[in-house]
């Protein structure tokens, strides 16, 4: 059963006069109720087409996972730091107006579907018994400590090393500075002993109500120990397709109660895989940005997830197990495999975006036909994925092209930088604006 | 602070967030905070093993030796069925120690 097309238009046609979604000119955000998306103008139909594993990082995708994250995050609660200005109590009630948060959750079921089908048809099938599921857990999990992840690697050999950590940590940032925002939404209602397993490790997650000790504020105190905004999704423009779409996963399934037993699944793999990298991470923190580093947030982890993985699989789904029986092991077995596959997605997403910023180089080039874009002096061209690989040319001015937050290259008149294809590219004219086409490789 | 306890194991009492439990250990009852080693859990709500006087706490099934528990022990007299005990809160108690 899916919804009909037409009757989702009224709420697309709110959404698309939403001012929480209108395009903004900055690269990074100063309020958690700005969610710019580049909606486009055809319908709902078009952008909330099935995804692919050949269209996720597309611009199409991106416009889905930001819509798709936002409908999740407008059930979460956002305040601002300091007293609300004027323009923030605007953006404030804007944000949770519940006509839109209806609109978007009316779009809702069409989005998951969208987004989530594709990668759960690809999965393997799952083990038959709970016993065969258990033994597999474990033995992916061997698998997955008997080598060092790839990624500290890969952020060592970077460009600028600390340029690709901090990446690293925003494409972490919409999932962690709401840390456990999910698991919060499988609390409510009555599910017996269970209920009480899984509230144990959410006051973990929260910090026993020690403001110092949640894990979103120990994520906080990290990104501003390495020099980023810790603002809630300060970075939003520079989350890739990827990294929204693990951490929608984690939101979907928590809030369709009828996947509680994909998000055990799901939930497991999460905790099982953290001490393993995050001892690694916290490591390379401490080496590029000195001893000092508020690495807290990836040490406690380290400790804490070894508890929250055991627990997961002896006291939720050992007995989950055994009272439902193997009629479970399906959507568990999904669950723990869905989140396998989005971290793989994430990562590559990641390493791509990664490599794109350490190759970017501008070289002199003769103008290319087509529409030519003017910036003003200082604006910014909102971060878009290119679908196919672009050449952006700059035929007036400086235009600082950007591949993340502090990741920059200034282009100046007569060059022109190659966008390769599924990234993620924004930029900033300078100080005298600025004419650029970004457009297909000309054929040679 | 002069507080007290019900003379029995299992009793527990609380002064604003700080939590206490009576409990039998190594030869009589005494007053302790009610705090795990690890994370601060209730061992109270824990598995008690009295005869090996340890518990086991609800929250990561860590197990609180005696000498854990001795760890957390405040002084006491009886007087008819309760153990008065003298506590003062400290200025900022999270309850909660490091990692682990
Ligand atoms: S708090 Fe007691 S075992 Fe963790
Ligand atoms: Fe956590
Ligand atoms: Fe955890």
């Amino acid at each position: 059963m899916t919804l009909p097309p037409e009757a989702l238009t009224p709420a697309w046609a709110l959404i698309q006069d939403a001012p929480t979604y209108r395009t903004v000119d900055a690269l990074v955000l100063r309020s958690a109720f700005a969610r710019p998306i580049e909606l486009p103008r055809e319908g709902f139909a078009a952008v909330a087409a099935p995804l692919s594993r050949a269209t996720l990082f597309t611009q199409r995708s991106l416009v889905l996972n930001q819509l798709l994250f936002n409908a999740y995050e407008q059930s979460n609660l956002y305040l601002p730091r300091r007293a609300f200005a004027a323009e923030d109590t605007a953006a404030f009630e804007a944000y949770y107006r519940p006509e839109l948060v209806a609109a978007l959750s009316w779009l809702k079921p069409t989005l998951e579907a969208s987004a989530f089908g594709w990668l759960e048809a690809s999965l393997s099938a799952p083990p038959r018994t709970g016993e065969a599921f258990r033994a597999q857990c474990l033995e992916l999990l061997d698998g997955y400590e008997a080598v060092p992840s790839q990624l500290p690697a890969r952020v060592r050999a970077a460009k600028d090393p600390k340029a690709a950590a901090r990446a690293f940590l925003i494409q972490l940032a919409p999932d962690f500075l709401s840390e456990a925002s999910q698991m919060a939404r499988s609390m409510p209602g009555n599910f017996g002993p269970l209920h009480s397993e899984l509230t144990k490790i959410f006051i973990d997650e929260f910090g026993y109500g020690v403001w110092d000790q949640k894990h979103s504020t120990l994520f906080e105190r990290c990104m501003a120990s390495v020099g980023l905004s810790s603002e809630v999704n300060a970075y939003y423009r520079w989350y890739l397709p990827s990294s929204l779409l693990m951490t929608s996963y984690f939101y979907w399934v928590t809030t369709a109660k009828h996947r509680w037993f994909d998000y055990l699944g799901a939930l497991y793999w999460i905790e099982a895989v953290v001490p393993h990298f995050n001892r690694q991470f916290s490591a390379l923190l401490k080496e590029r940005f000195g001893a000092d580093t508020d690495t807290r947030y990836f040490d406690e982890h380290v400790g804490i997830d070894l508890h929250h993985r055991r627990m997961v699989l002896d006291r939720l789904i050992t007995p989950a197990l055994a009272t439902y029986g193997d009629a479970i092991v399906p959507a568990l077995h999904r669950g723990l495999q869905m989140a396998r596959a989005l971290g793989d997605l994430a990562e590559h997403d990641y390493l791509e975006q990664l490599a794109f910023g350490d190759g970017l180089s501008p070289r002199p080039a003769p103008a290319h036909p087509g529409a030519a874009t003017t910036l003003r002096p200082g604006q910014v061209l909102g971060p878009r994925v290119v679908d196919a690989t672009q050449v952006l040319h700059v035929q007036r001015g400086v235009l600082d092209v950007q591949v993340g937050d502090g990741v920059s290259h200034p282009v100046p008149q007569g060059h022109e930088v190659t966008v390769p294809q599924g990234r993620l590219v924004g930029a900033q004219a300078g100080a005298d604006g600025a004419v650029f086409t970004l457009g297909p490789v000309a054929a040679s | 602070m002069k507080l007290s306890i019900e003379a029995r194991h299992g009793a527990t009492t609380r002064f604003e967030s700080h939590r206490f439990v009576c409990a039998q250990l190594d030869g009589q009852l005494r007053v302790l905070r009610d705090r795990c080693r690890h994370r601060g859990g209730p061992i109270s709500l824990g598995a008690w093993n009295l005869e090996r006087g340890c518990v086991v706490c609800p929250w990561h099934e860590l197990t609180n030796s005696t000498r854990d528990l001795l760890k957390q022990e405040l002084p006491s007299t009886r007087e008819g069925d309760r153990l008065l005990f003298d506590f003062e809160p400290p200025a900022v108690d999270l309850g909660v120690s490091g990692p682990g």
